[in-house]
């Protein structure tokens, strides 16, 4: 029983570097219904590595997986204002996620109340690693804005999709803002030539009642 | 040849050592005991594997336990009062000495 406990008390990710054994998921979000509310940016900010974004309509954010993010939305003119403050310059679209400001200055920016700045109170982070045989390859999550108006900004994780390395994919709905677990998903923890292990043995020891009997 | 699969012969090989001594004291007989040890953890290990991530390690662990109960009884022919003490000692000192590894 060791391996069997070794695996359940072993971090799955340590520091930046993965466990061998272990790898990790691609992981994005996505707003869905972010056209309509031309009248806002949408923006992540968190860190490490992250710091500022304003997300594109249709874009699947995808970030550094030690990430912890907050999502904010800003009215337009507010986001003008923002963007001199803290000296924000996005790169061309090839540089996508890419842009130069002062981060000090958006930290304490998003520490303060603004006339404009809606916090949506949610905290987005990746999804981690799992087991190198895990079919599981990408994670998407659908975010669905509920509300935008009166200092409120109320968005839910409606969906998530769940994509396989065999190209199948899966969308399971949130139920109560609970994290779905992808079905369909049984994997041997190990090479599958290494299943003759416990076959042979099983062989071996009814061979070996079959001949006492005998 | 997977990390993973390196660990499951490790710990295969290291599980069937520490339960070949314990069946040795209760048994006597160590070559055959070493056999025994050897069949019985290359049936429960690799299939306890599978188990754990179903069912948890807690439920794999009394599965495992058991499992061995009955092997050991009828592949060394004791008594289940014997198989139950021989089972559980040797899977709590497995256990035991994966908490003591991991400790350091």
């Amino acid at each position: 029983m060791i391996m069997v406990l070794l695996l359940l008390v072993m971090p799955a990710v340590n520091a930046d570097v993965l466990v061998p054994g272990t790898k990790g998921v691609d992981y994005c979000f996505r707003i869905s219904n972010m056209e309509d509310y031309p009248d806002y940016e949408f923006i992540i900010f968190g860190a490490p590595v992250t710091g500022v974004r304003r997300i594109v309509p249709g874009e699947c954010v995808s970030f550094y997986k030690l990430s912890h993010l907050k999502l904010y939305a800003l009215e337009k003119q507010e986001f003008e204002r923002f963007s001199e403050l803290i000296s924000y310059k996005e790169h061309n679209e090839s540089w996508r996620g890419h842009a130069d400001y002062n981060y000090s200055i958006a930290r304490q920016y998003f520490e303060q109340e603004h006339d404009g700045l809606y916090d949506s109170g949610l905290e987005l982070s990746s999804y981690g690693a799992v087991a190198e045989n895990d079919p599981l390859d990408s994670v998407e999550d659908i975010l669905t804005i509920k509300s935008l108006a009166g200092n409120k900004f109320e968005i839910e994780k409606t969906e998530v999709v769940y994509t396989y390395t065999d190209g199948k994919t899966e969308v399971k709905p949130y139920i109560n803002n609970v994290t779905p677990e992808p079905s369909g998903r049984f994997y041997l923890p190990f090479s599958w030539y290494l299943i003759f292990i416990p076959i042979a043995a099983a062989f071996i020891i009814f061979w070996i009642l079959r001949k006492r009997k005998k | 040849m997977s990390y993973t699969d390196i660990i499951l012969l490790g710990a295969l090989v290291l599980t069937i050592l520490i339960e070949f001594v314990v069946l040795w004291i209760a048994f006597r007989r160590p070559l055959r005991m070493l056999g025994y040890s050897a069949l019985i953890n290359s049936l429960t290990l690799p299939a306890a594997y599978i188990i754990d991530t179903f069912l948890g390690f807690y439920i794999t662990e009394v599965i495992v336990f058991i499992a061995e109960i009955f092997l050991i009884k009828l592949l060394l022919q004791s008594t289940y009062k014997k198989a139950i003490i021989v089972s559980l000692i040797a899977n709590l000192i497995t256990a035991l000495i994966s908490f003591v590894a991991l400790m350091f």
